[in-house]
């Protein structure tokens, strides 16, 4: 399969720490890939080896086919929004537009204002940076990522800073540009916008790949369950055992979570009806990208035990 | 790589310190140089411009030194380098780019300190001083005539200045070339530190004449037989201009000027040589 980046057994050493682990990503053209990760994970670091920020202690990757010897040309190719925007204060943001457009060796003096507009900010052509609000940085920053259409975008917390509505305005942007043909990395903690856009995922956790699933996988793994609150919990497990459940939990709070035959919920409330067990509550719920995350990686030092 | 450094130039033009870095110079020179002098000259001729120039050249090795460290360092210090690095290619590109940039300031501001001090030279030979604080019972009306027939028809232009007319070039632009060889080491310790704090306080203890004589004195106490000054960059033009006296150099004669040129090229090209290879190797964020 032809990947847009691809990466093999990368590794980023900072003396003995390893903040990348010989992680190896896959990345194939118009998807957007969700990397996942706490802080510290890895991801920021394995974005900026990617982005051609910084050097891999050892492993490689390619871009676009082409393997280091021929790298240099194919990163004209990528956009990286890394961290905080870096903006140069004194200049407007068209000038801070049109400086990269320079180094990309765009002609069109219209690129500038066509991705002010694009990201909002068509109303402040000639601000200087120095005045923007933390969001508007953010969205120069963005636009800074897309100078030259790049196929390839890079995103470390896009939606940092931003207000509900530019959190939807940035969704619908990237999903437009993916819809052109562009691919995307994204690093978010907000893990439930990421599971709203996101093709595949990639989770990190202390500098390793735990797991690379595309978005379908990741919906079948997600653990669905039958979530049931009655008013006698110790009855209400005896019934449920009879009538064939075995796979269920009670946690703090007597909510009891079933994690099978997830179609059989009447049979549950006609069950407990019967033995004069009221049900409170009884819903299908479906486990969230968090959830499975939390779980994939462990407690609160991201340590699997 | 021409792309980058369109960029670059762009950004450079765009920024109000380079035009008032040579501005701000400029003044305080003139203020000083014009307003009071303890010595009027009698004759005048290229050597007298040069030597006024190597004399203002030192300033603007300082003012070259901190736009350009104040260039980078903005890159960096605000994180635009991170929207351009990940596009060049090979990294070392923006250490070539950063070397060009550094040298341009400097030709450009050492032109300007060649400009003044041919203009110095010319007002001060005319014999204009700011009225109010010529220190010489001159009046003006006597000094411009008396001063002017000199610098047209002296025998003494005619003879020697020609002479002396290519050393000085070459002494100058040997001036302007070690004012790269600081820019590179600017950069090389910008590029190891990643840190501007390095890299200016270097260029003004070099501009200012206090890091070699501290050198050499080091050098000193370690062993007298080492005769360090002569290889260092600013401080061999105690060489060319024959104010060393001591009994080595008496000894040994003059070195010819090419090896000043040669000295000072290879300390720009090791320093610019280390600066490639750390960039290369270090992350650019």
């Amino acid at each position: 399969m032809e990947y847009i980046l691809e990466t093999n057994d990368l590794t980023k050493a900072y003396g003995k720490k390893k903040a990348l682990d010989k992680v190896s990503i896959h990345v194939t053209p118009g998807e957007i890939y969700g990397l996942v990760g706490r802080n510290g994970a890895g991801k920021t670091t394995l974005m900026k080896i990617t982005g051609g920020l910084a050097n891999a202690t050892s492993g490689s990757y390619s871009l676009f086919g082409k393997d280091s010897k021929e790298l240099s040309k194919s990163k004209e190719n990528v956009g990286i929004l890394i961290e905080d925007p870096g903006l140069l204060p004194d200049v407007s943001g068209v000038e801070n537009l049109w400086l990269k457009c320079m180094v990309l060796g765009v002609k069109d003096k219209n690129e500038p204002k066509k991705l002010m507009e694009l990201v909002g900010l068509g109303d402040v052509l000639k601000l200087k940076t120095k005045k923007y609000s933390f969001g508007m940085k953010q969205r120069l920053g963005l636009a800074l990522a897309l100078v030259g259409a790049p196929k390839l975008v890079i995103l470390d917390e896009p939606i940092n800073g931003f207000d509900p509505q530019g959190i939807k305005s940035v969704r619908e942007m990237i999903l437009k540009k993916q819809s052109e043909g562009t691919t995307f990395i994204i690093s978010s903690h907000i893990l439930g916008e990421l599971s709203r856009i996101s093709t595949k995922y990639g989770f990190i956790n202390n500098g390793k790949m735990v797991e690379e699933s595309t978005k379908e996988e990741i919906i079948q793994k997600c653990k669905s369950k039958i979530e049931l609150i009655a008013s006698d919990v110790p009855k209400a497990c005896t019934i449920i055992e009879n009538i064939g459940f075995k796979d269920y939990k009670v946690l703090d709070g007597g909510v009891i979570n079933i994690y099978e035959q997830l179609d059989r919920t009447g049979d549950i409330t006609n069950a407990l009806a019967k033995e004069s067990v009221a049900t409170l509550e009884i819903s299908k719920k479906y486990e969230s990208l968090e959830d499975y995350y939390v779980k994939l990686v462990g407690g609160k030092d991201g340590k699997n035990e | 790589m021409s792309k980058l450094l369109k960029m670059e130039f762009r950004r450079l033009f765009k920024s109000f310190f380079f035009y008032a870095f040579p501005a701000a110079i400029i003044f305080i020179l003139a203020m000083e140089k014009l307003t009071f002098d303890g010595t009027k000259m009698d004759s005048i001729g290229i050597s007298k411009v040069f030597s006024y120039a190597q004399e203002m050249a030192a300033f603007s090795m300082v003012a070259a030194g901190i736009m350009a460290i104040y260039h980078w360092s903005q890159e960096n210090k605000k994180g635009f380098i991170k929207n351009v690095a990940g596009n060049v290619g090979s990294k070392h590109k923006i250490t070539i780019a950063r070397m060009i940039i550094g040298s341009f300031v400097m030709t450009v501001y050492g032109a300007c300190s060649f400009l003044f001090g041919l203009f110095y030279t010319l007002i001060n030979y005319k014999g204009i001083e700011v009225i109010g604080i010529n220190p010489y019972p001159a009046t003006a009306e006597e000094l411009p005539e008396r001063f002017r027939s000199s610098w047209i028809s002296s025998e003494q232009w005619r003879s020697q200045q020609i002479e002396y007319l290519w050393r000085n070039i070459a002494e100058y632009l040997l001036l302007i070339l070690a004012g790269f060889a600081i820019i590179a080491l600017a950069l090389m310790l910008f590029e190891i530190f990643r840190s501007a704090a390095l890299s200016y306080v270097t260029v003004m203890m070099i501009g200012f004449n206090i890091l070699e004589p501290l050198i050499i004195n080091l050098v000193g106490l370690i062993s007298t037989k080492l005769e360090i000054a002569r290889h260092l960059i600013i401080y061999q033009f105690v060489y060319i201009n024959g104010d060393f006296t001591g009994e080595d150099m008496a000894a040994a004669g003059p070195a010819p000027l090419w090896t000043f040129w040669l000295r000072t090229g290879l300390y720009v090209v090791v320093f610019l040589a280390t600066a490639i290879v750390v960039s290369r190797k270090k992350d650019t964020v």
